[in-house]
């Protein structure tokens, strides 16, 4: 199951409901991502997610049938988060259970990593540099991200 | 019609979410697409960065565009 959203979520409820999910499972892993306030030099005040509506879906929903293909996962949770965002909010979430642990931890960290380099999510940070000047940038994809999609090839 | 999107930076440097074009580009391949594009004052658009996208699937520039397709041009992505 993947949403969408621009409100937060509650990771116990979430937990508690990929564990009705999973009642056969052995294993959740549940990841979670965080907004980070410092980006190169300049302090990040705010930063504001836009995704591709209906795309975005499609992605996730094809990240997380390759991992079912790949795992044998009993259940999957993708939350990703859009609009304005600060620091240390939540953006993220991923949930996997399967009978093992291996699996779970294999492909929530495979799900991120696709998620990170194939869904059209793009942050764009709202900046205060240390004269206190404002000003909005684009984030820029990083390089060491294509690379650790790349290894699960 | 055909349905052209900008998302991200590009939105921002062309300055508009989307045009729309009219059937007389249907069969033209997405790479032609943004050529004329380019041709037609969207500079954004000359960057090998760029990812397409045909109907909400990415997808190689060699594929032919068709009436009542929706087209997009991505920067590359940063979410997570």
């Amino acid at each position: 199951m993947i949403s969408v959203q621009s409100k937060d979520f509650d990771f116990s409820v979430e937990y508690q409901q990929l564990r009705q999910r999973s009642l056969q499972s052995g294993a959740i892993v549940m990841f979670v991502g965080l907004v980070r306030d410092f980006s190169d030099d300049s302090k990040v005040s705010s930063m504001t997610l836009e995704h591709y509506p209906g795309m975005t879906e499609n992605v996730l929903n094809g990240i997380v049938q390759q991992a079912k293909e790949r795992w044998p996962l009993d259940a999957v949770r993708v939350i990703h988060r859009v609009g304005e965002l600060h620091a240390s909010d939540q953006i993220v979430l991923v949930g996997v259970s399967s009978a093992h642990r291996i699996a779970a931890y294999e492909a929530s960290q495979f799900i991120m990593d696709i998620l990170k380099t194939e869904a059209p999510f793009w942050k764009k940070e709202s900046t205060e540099n240390i004269q206190g000047e404002a000003g909005e940038r684009w984030v820029d994809a990083k390089a060491s991200d294509s690379k650790q999609a790349a290894d699960w090839q | 019609m055909i349905n052209v999107l900008f998302f991200a930076r590009l939105k921002d440097d062309i300055g508009q979410a989307g045009i729309e074009l009219d059937d007389s580009y249907a069969g033209k391949t997405l790479a032609q697409i943004q050529q004329v594009l380019i041709e037609q004052g969207l500079s954004a658009l000359k960057d090998d960065s760029i990812r397409v996208a045909l109907n909400k699937n990415f997808c190689t520039p060699e594929l032919v565009v068709n009436a009542g397709d929706e087209v997009a041009f991505m920067p590359p992505v940063t979410g997570g």
